[in-house]
């Protein structure tokens, strides 16, 4: 999946992609669903990136065209690029010890 | 072996009526320890329906649960169970680690070799998981003939030899959580701050490590969506862990995005490893490697023992056909289902 326009990437909804790669065949929707271990997304830009229009945000690993095909839309919906720079959120928020 | 496998599934004399402890906490009322108990252990020997119980978990998402009350929830479900003394079978300190879940969490993976490269052994017992991406134990196997169900012995002689260990169950654990959670996901009663801290702490609890550090994910792609719930989460967690004997570190991570790039059995895989070999995407490098602030204590700084990790086969997974927004043709991949029926769930995920 490419980018569409130049800009900052603002939001990548992780419950979005999660959603994608479930339909991909990654997750289990009952507990008796095999997994596709082959499967998934990579979201190469991510929170705070500087895309250009053109630029490679994701890459879907699917099993077949159809299935790619559904996901890299769904990808593509988690993404949102805007001008301004997103606040700053780290990957440590806070810590109880 | 036998020692530190120890069943302590103690009989209550208690004469307990459901119904009233129902409308006990229906009416906002605390239960003593006794009567928690007793409900927990005849619950998990089936001499409790599951209406009653489910009405009961409803009248504490209303009422809530004191912490005295989540304290002794949680030490009846361990001891609904078989318990495990990693530290006893040992000789010395293990470590656990657990996540609430997330979409790319494959901290574990990573994680693992981190800390018993420093000299400390990791010893996790996972799920599988319903959900997005499975649980770890499913991300493991997507590594042909990685082997995830050990006996207790051959996980007690991994963690010796090797120093980590990731593993399904091996005992009996907490059985009563096993049917409480499953009775939750059906009556809506999932989303319980006390009843989500006391289901993964007793599983942590029974499986007997003396250090437990928590991951609990915050934002979108997480079950707490706001940092001041999860921190209410860690916090009734640490309570519990504390009040057992047990040294729990909880870390509040971002989950708005997915962690790291990879989403996915084998991509999470590959990435663990390329971010073990220092060759990872910052944010996902960042949680494994860096000592929180104020966290001195966390194992993964410790030690300065150079204690090398004997590795398993080097991952080499099975791959789908990778697509850039128009696919081509697939190539086959192979297709490998759980080897297990008994589906292990990791908590609150």
């Amino acid at each position: 999946m490419s980018a569409t326009r130049d800009g900052i990437v603002t939001r990548l909804g992780a419950r979005d992609i999660g959603n994608a790669a479930l339909e991909l065949g990654a997750g289990r929707r009952t507990k008796a669903d095999t997994i596709d271990h082959a499967v998934g997304v990579l979201c190469f830009a991510k929170r705070g990136d500087t895309v250009l229009a053109g630029d490679d945000l994701a890459e879907v690993h699917a099993r077949d065209d159809e299935a790619a095909e559904r996901a890299a839309a769904a990808v593509l919906e988690a993404y949102t690029i805007g001008d301004a720079a997103p606040a700053e959120r780290g990957i440590l928020l806070d810590v109880v010890a | 072996m036998q020692a530190f496998v120890e069943r302590v599934r103690r009989d209550s004399q208690i004469v307990m009526r459901p119904a009233e402890l129902i409308e006990q906490k229906r009416n906002g009322g605390e239960h003593d320890a006794a009567e928690l108990s007793g409900l927990v252990l005849a619950y998990a020997r089936d001499e409790v329906p599951d209406y009653q119980m489910a009405a009961w978990c409803m009248a504490i998402f209303f009422q809530g649960l004191t912490a005295r009350e989540t304290h002794a929830l949680t030490d009846a479900m361990v001891r609904s169970g078989e318990t495990i003394d990693l530290g006893a079978a040992l000789g010395r300190k293990v470590v656990d680690k657990h996540s609430t879940g997330g979409v790319g969490d494959k901290t574990s993976i990573a994680v693992g070799p981190i800390v018993a490269a420093c000299g400390v052994p990791l010893g996790k017992m996972s799920g599988r998981g319903l959900g997005h991406t499975g649980g770890t134990l499913d991300k493991l196997e997507s590594i042909p003939g990685f082997r995830v169900e050990l006996t207790t012995e051959e996980l007690v002689a991994q963690l010796r030899d090797v120093g980590m260990a990731i593993v399904g169950q091996t005992a009996d654990l907490v059985p009563a959580d096993k049917k409480l959670y499953a009775l939750r996901d059906v009556t809506a009663t999932v989303d319980i701050v006390p009843l989500i801290a006391s289901s993964i702490m007793s599983k942590k609890l029974a499986a007997g490590a003396q250090a437990i550090v928590l991951d609990v994910k915050v934002g979108d792609g997480a079950f707490m969506k706001t940092l001041d719930d999860a921190r209410v989460l860690a916090e009734q967690m640490r309570e519990i862990g504390t009040m057992a004997g047990r040294e729990v570190t909880c870390l509040l991570t971002d989950m708005d995005q997915p962690l790291g790039r990879a989403v996915g059995h084998a991509l999470e895989v590959h990435e663990a490893r390329d971010t073990v070999r220092g060759d990872g995407p910052g944010d996902f490098t960042e949680l494994v490697s860096r000592r929180p602030p104020g966290c001195s204590h966390i194992p993964i700084s410790g030690s300065t023992s150079r204690r090398a990790v004997a590795g398993r086969r080097p991952p080499s997974t099975t791959e789908a056909h990778s697509t850039r927004s128009s696919a081509g043709s697939a190539r086959r991949a192979a297709t490998r289902a759980p080897t297990r029926s008994s589906l292990l769930r990791s908590g609150g995920s």
